[in-house]
């Protein structure tokens, strides 16, 4: 009876809607076979009994089929107790450590001599080879992440992963940092507007992290990478998990430095250091409520930093610190009230505050930018088993989040204490006006009396997913996956200019002097303005999404892992107007070889496409917004005449149909594992991402170089920006990763991992994502689009992860070296039409070399490699207390303190080539922690 | 260590050839050919050669604004640009013959209208240069530009250059090469698709290449920063110039060097000197004057006169016999300002002319394209 259903949930499955991206596995599984050694005959009926501290419910039990196979799903990632049992026999003991998303592989071949034996405790066993799925990646545990210096945050530690660079927001194999998918606990929350990750999570409350950074199941719709984290549940101790970190100034290394690559630290400069501190304090509280029924998690961190761009060139001015303060809040409830059901609730809350935040040496105190952030997140969990054969999954979620921005002086007040009263700058700088107009002097890169535009951003996600796992037999084994995604997203946007109008001041030379000043008569400087009306617009979306995902295991050997998904989004803007209706099909096929049949040895291949098929940020692009006015300066009769329009009636076009982006994907991969509780493997990606969206300009007519606008299609001086996908708009990437991956006892923990990758193609933007203005596009003036195809900014060509630890007697080292390659840089060149450096002459990557005109001379520009090394060192006082872990940890960052440059000049002015930035120095932290 | 180019290519394939199916690496070596390389970057441009108030450093910052002239009654448009460089301070600086003059393949000059880029080549196929192609496309995909083989470079320290704005003209024939495709001078040496007269390389020269043949004419073509205004002479509606309304653009025309994107003037045939002696080469000039007073209408009073207040007078306009883009600037005494101006040089007392001793570059632009 059992057996037939599983044909039946597939065909239903072809007729009901299914679901979507973000029912992420937070489980994981045991499998296996049982045979007799002698005859390796399988033996049915054998029983085996898991548990373990994470199972809520208490133990649960299968039996063996006739094959003697057996599989256990839904295991919260930890470890595991298995007996393995047969009637008349003593049982046989295993211990195995389960992780997220993976399944352990766990087959025992009995002999008549083992049955009759006593029972046999192994050590705990850890299985990495993933044998029954495609996806590459890894899982980062807390129990890892405790024994190495991190920064502390979620975001950052996904850097330890073979395949991923960039920031906080990845690029993951290739794709732009806006493609990742964040899961928390099964929730989506990846800002519907930015694609990046939109809020913040207490870390001691995380359990683990599963970084799919390619081969993804059909459940999984992502074109970058899938970072699919679960938190910290109670269990049945009471367990209180409180830290505190401290970072300051005086424990950190000075870092003046010289603007050329060759210059180093400075050290007859005589100067304050500059804050430089954090200050973390978090507390876990974890339990049963009703022992083996209801658990509770509860945390709390608060965090408190204060950090500051060291003085530099251009204003030579010590920026005010940047200061921010998190609340981190989160509630976890885990509830069996029966064997067969399992819930789960979870809430939490993230605001902060953020003060001073462009710290770029480009601006006075005076013309600093403020932040406030966060919101709440709530999802409900059911999971249903209704069978050995049939479990359910239900989820339901929310997240409101906000990020407003605005100047300094608008929303607090400004830090003027660096420079007020030594008469370097007017009087104009000592105290925020807010009607007074930002200047953003082109001639050196500088802002000045104002900081940006006033906004407040709201976010809005509904989530409903719905699946079902079915296991069964039907030409062999299968585990399949069906289910529904469906996203209800809003965006509301409330914007206005303090002072209404902005300048971009040209030809008046550096500083406060090459400004358009005309109250003062001084016009030097004076080129452009832009007049902004306030506004407020709202946006809404939604999609819903249908997978089917099969784990096929023909033979012992050999297993097919065919799924698809269909997708399907839509939004609208403020004026009803259907900016996306967009329809993507994702097939995907995985091929799994056991190579030795004993599960130790695989080679993967595999070929998916996932589509994006909801984004609101066309949607905000693709909006109404009243004219601002562009106005230039006319220097024979010294005023402003306008000169054209941006937004407004007409400013845009839509695009809603056709092919959604999309990402194309071949994964091979080869893994054994080498050595006990040790996996190598060697993976090689291509990756494709095609119709990524942005905005093309289709109404200026430029000149034949590109410098000048000459005229208007449509005869109306204004830019009109197509929102659409080009096909133009693409980049592909190769990538081999050679990773090797320890825990051979519990002391150790080794990661080794190398890539060699390639990232290129003309699609560098995505509205601006990367470089922050549209007119840095390859879609903003055809002139310019055959520059855009050369490496991009996120190529790294040689990346070498380390991370290892060893712990002993109470004592712990951990250390975590990332070494990668430059990455490449393009020389901008000055612009007339917009007054600023946005022209290329050579592609990206590249600048023209030193002799101009000359194909041979262009070379490759990038920043120089980067070499971080970060050090742990810490005592357990276990031995000393019984009950108690206090941990004791002194974090080095940093180790060696290197200072190679992160970011270079690379407008065509006179400090083209210079440092910008370099990386943070040698920094101390200490942290006591407490476990009970 | 840092691979070169081709040592890194060749890695790349050995480790992901296989794998790839045969696609390269390196997104540059996907640019071969003769394709566009952008427009050509000013950085060393001589003043002269940027515009009014340009700088080789924010290319389109220039302007090169044409006078009015009259002449024989009729006003024609020219530009005046001063000699710079060596060629200002010779003892003659209408002597060629010391100065090296580039070579400039121009395309089917004996086809093609004056001043026009020809059109024998093959365009894309179904190809309207219209409002879409005009936004799309840096330059008409139905013709041809003429190719430079040197820029104007200014000298360290500056005002020493050699360079002066006359090429030797070789003559190239299209047959069935694609419109816009060659783009530089070695690119033209190795093509099968035009007919172009070689010169071969000296007899035992170390890397010596082909170059074309001259034809014999010399032609002043100035090439400008491709990136800056030009503008036709003002008139009442338009009183800092005018643009053609159809492509918002002036009288320059644009070419390429070595693959980039060049802009000049174009001042026609440059005309020789007969009766120059052996071994010289020697420009004809032809007569530029202007009045040595004028009526200031604003102030309704008689001022000094200058070259390009709007009453020069040129001999010959371009396309008739005698005209040279070249010129021997005069002044002369006008007859009674308040009553008028003369427009013709037949209307100038030949007694009343002053050599003023000055030579410039006065090319009048070429008949307007028509589109």
């Amino acid at each position: 009876m059992r057996r037939s259903l599983f044909p039946f949930v597939v065909s239903l499955s072809l007729w009901v809607p299914l679901s979507a991206s973000a029912v992420g596995d937070q489980d994981g599984r045991l499998s296996g076979v049982i045979t007799d050694k002698l005859s390796r005959a399988p033996l049915p009926g054998a029983r085996l009994r898991i548990s373990g501290a994470k199972l809520i419910g208490g133990p649960r039990t299968v039996l063996t089929d006739e094959d003697g196979s057996y599989q256990i799903g839904a295991l919260p990632p930890g470890s595991y107790d298995i007996e393995l049992s047969y009637e008349g026999a003593k049982p046989l003991h295993r211990k195995v450590v389960i992780r997220q998303g993976e399944s352990f592989p766990l087959s025992i071949a009995w002999s008549i001599e083992e049955l009759s034996q006593a029972t046999k405790t192994i050590i705990e066993q850890r299985r990495m080879t993933r044998p029954d799925t495609t996806q590459t990646g890894t899982v980062l545990s807390a129990d890892q992440q405790a024994r190495v210096a991190t920064s502390r945050r979620y975001q950052d530690i996904v850097q330890q992963v073979a395949g991923v660079s960039g920031g906080s927001n990845p690029n993951i194999k290739g794709a732009m940092d806006a493609h990742n998918r964040y899961l928390v606990d099964g929730l989506d929350i990846t800002d519907p507007v930015t694609n990046t990750f939109s809020a913040n999570i207490n870390f001691d409350s995380v359990e683990s992290i599963e970084v799919m950074t390619g081969g993804a199941e059909a459940q999984y719709n992502s074109l970058g990478g899938t970072i699919n984290l679960i938190t910290t549940a109670g269990s049945n101790e009471w367990k209180i998990n409180a830290s505190q970190y401290v970072n300051h100034e005086a424990l950190s290394a000075g870092q003046q430095f010289g603007t050329q690559v060759y210059q180093g630290g400075r050290p007859f400069l005589r100067l304050a250091r500059p804050p430089q501190a954090g200050y973390q304090s978090t507390i876990n509280v974890g339990g049963p409520i009703v022992k083996n029924r209801l658990w509770v998690n509860l945390s709390f961190e608060y965090l408190r930093r204060e950090s500051s761009q060291p003085i530099g060139p251009t204003l030579g001015v010590q920026a005010p610190s940047l200061r921010s303060d998190r609340f981190l809040t989160r509630l976890k409830l885990t509830y069996a009230p029966t064997e067969k059901h399992r819930l789960q609730l979870s809430v939490s809350a993230d605001p902060a505050y953020f003060h001073n935040i462009n710290q770029d040496n480009l601006r006075l105190g005076v013309a600093e930018d403020y932040q406030r952030q966060g919101g709440v997140f709530s999802i409900l969990q059911w999971d249903y088993f209704h069978s050995e054969k049939i479990n359910t999954n239900l989820q339901a979620g929310f997240q409101y989040s906000t990020v407003d921005v605005g100047p300094q002086g608008f929303f607090g007040t400004v830090d003027t204490s660096a420079y007020r009263g030594q008469g370097r700058f007017s009087a104009a700088n000592d105290s925020y006006d807010p009607n007074r107009a930002q200047h953003y002097n082109s001639d050196d890169g500088t802002y000045w009396y104002q900081g940006g535009s006033l906004s407040y951003d709201k976010r809005y996600t509904f989530q409903f997913d719905p699946s079902v796992s079915v296991r069964g037999k039907l030409l062999g084994r299968h585990e399949a996956k069906f289910g529904i995604q469906s996203r209800v997203t809003a965006h509301s946007f409330d914007f206005s200019m303090p002072g209404e109008e902005s300048y971009n001041d040209v030809g008046g030379g550096p500083g406060e002097r090459g400004l358009c000043l005309e109250e003062i008569g001084q016009t030097q400087g004076c080129y452009q303005k832009t007049a902004y009306p306030s506004y407020s617009n709202r946006q809404i979306g939604f999609s819903v999404g249908a997978f089917a995902q099969d784990r096929w295991q023909i033979t012992s050997y050999l297993r097919l892992n065919p799924g698809f998904r269909f997708d399907y989004g839509r939004t609208i803007n403020s004026r009803g107007e259907e900016v996306s209706s967009l329809f993507g099909f994702g097939p995907r096929i995985g091929l799994i070889l056991d190579l030795t049949q004993d599960g130790k040895t695989l080679f993967t291949a595999y070929y998916g496409r996932s589509n994006e098929v909801l984004s609101l940020l066309s949607a905000a692009y693709a909006d109404y917004t009243p004219s601002a006015t562009r106005s230039r300066w006319n220097a024979d009769k010294k005023v402003f005449e306008e000169s054209s329009t941006l937004g407004g009636d007409g400013g845009f076009k839509l695009d809603p149909r056709g092919t959604p982006p999309h990402t194309d994907e071949v994964t091979l991969s080869l893994r054994r594992e080498v050595l006990e509780n040790s996996v190598a493997s060697i993976d090689y990606t291509y990756k494709r991402v095609g119709n990524i969206w942005d905005g093309v300009e289709e109404n200026q007519i430029w000149d034949p170089t590109g410098t000048r606008v000459i005229g208007y299609a449509d005869g109306i001086p204004h830019q009109v920006f197509r929102y659409t996908r080009p096909d133009e708009n693409w980049r592909a990437y190769h990538g081999l990763d050679f990773i090797f991956e320890s825990r051979p006892r519990q002391e150790w923990d080794l990661s080794v991992a190398y890539t060699l990758s390639f990232l290129y193609g003309p699609g560098a933007e995505q509205f601006a994502q990367v470089s922050g203005s549209q007119t840095l596009g390859q879609f903003y003036n055809p002139r310019m689009w055959q520059f855009y195809d050369g490496y991009l900014a996120e190529d790294r060509r040689h990346n070498l992860k380390l991370r290892a630890s060893y712990s002993v007697y109470g004592l712990l080292f951990g250390a975590f070296l990332n070494f990668q390659s430059g990455s490449p840089r393009t020389k901008r060149f000055f612009n007339q039409n917009e007054g600023d450096y946005i022209n290329r002459r050579s592609p990206s990557g590249t600048d023209p070399g030193s002799t101009p005109n000359d194909l041979s001379a262009i070379a490759e520009v990038r920043t120089p490699a980067q070499l971080i090394t970060d050090l742990r060192v810490a005592y357990d006082l276990h031995s000393l207390l019984q009950k108690v872990h206090l941990q004791i940890s002194v974090d080095l960052f940093n180790l060696f303190n290197l200072d190679s440059p992160t970011e270079l000049e690379v407008r065509d002015v006179p400090s083209y080539g210079q440092v910008r930035a370099r990386q943070q120095p040698l920094r101390l932290q200490l942290g006591i922690q407490l476990l009970y | 260590m840092r691979l070169r180019p081709t040592s890194r290519s060749a890695a790349c394939s050995l480790l992901l050839l296989p794998l790839l199916g045969g696609s390269a690496c390196s997104p540059y070596e996907r640019r071969s050919g003769s394709y566009s390389a952008g427009a050509v970057d000013p950085i060393r441009f001589p003043r002269p050669y940027l515009g009014e108030g340009g700088d080789g450093k924010r290319p389109g910052s220039g302007r090169f604004s044409y006078l009015t002239a009259f002449s024989r009654g009729s006003a024609v448009a020219y530009y005046p640009l001063r000699l710079h460089g060596e060629q200002a301070n010779a003892s003659d600086p209408l002597e060629l013959s010391k100065l090296p003059l580039p070579l400039a393949y121009h395309f089917d000059p004996a086809q093609t209208p004056d001043g026009q880029d020809s059109r024998r080549c093959v365009p894309p196929r179904d190809y309207v240069y219209d409002q879409e192609a005009r936004r799309r496309d840096a330059l008409p995909l139905d013709r041809q530009g003429n190719i430079f083989t040197a820029l104007p470079t200014e000298s360290d320290p500056p005002g020493l250059t050699t360079y002066v704005p006359v090429v030797r003209e070789v003559v190239v024939s299209s047959q069935k090469n694609p419109c816009q495709d060659p783009k530089s001078e070695a690119d033209l040496t190795t093509r099968v698709d035009l007919s172009l007269d070689v010169v071969p390389p000296l007899e035992g020269s170390v890397g010596g290449v082909a170059t074309g043949r001259p034809s014999g004419r010399y032609l002043l073509w100035i090439l400008i920063d491709p990136a800056a205004e030009v503008l036709f002479p003002a008139d009442q509606l338009h009183p800092d110039g005018k643009l053609d309304p159809m492509t918002q653009l002036g009288p320059q025309r644009f070419g390429w060097f070595n693959q980039y994107l060049a802009g000049y003037l174009d001042g026609g045939v440059v005309p020789l000197d007969v009766l120059s002696p052996p071994g010289s080469v020697r420009m004809a000039t032809q007569r530029l004057l202007y009045p040595s007073r004028v009526l200031d209408v604003e102030k309704n009073q008689i001022v000094a006169g200058d070259l390009g207040m709007g009453f020069d007078i040129v001999e010959f306009r371009r396309g008739e016999e005698g005209y040279s883009p070249v010129c021997h600037v005069y002044s002369f005494e006008p007859h009674d300002p308040m009553l008028g101006f003369e427009k013709s040089l037949a209307e100038v007392d030949p007694r009343r002319i002053t050599d003023t001793g000055q030579i410039l570059y006065c090319p009048q632009p070429p008949r307007s394209e028509a589109r």
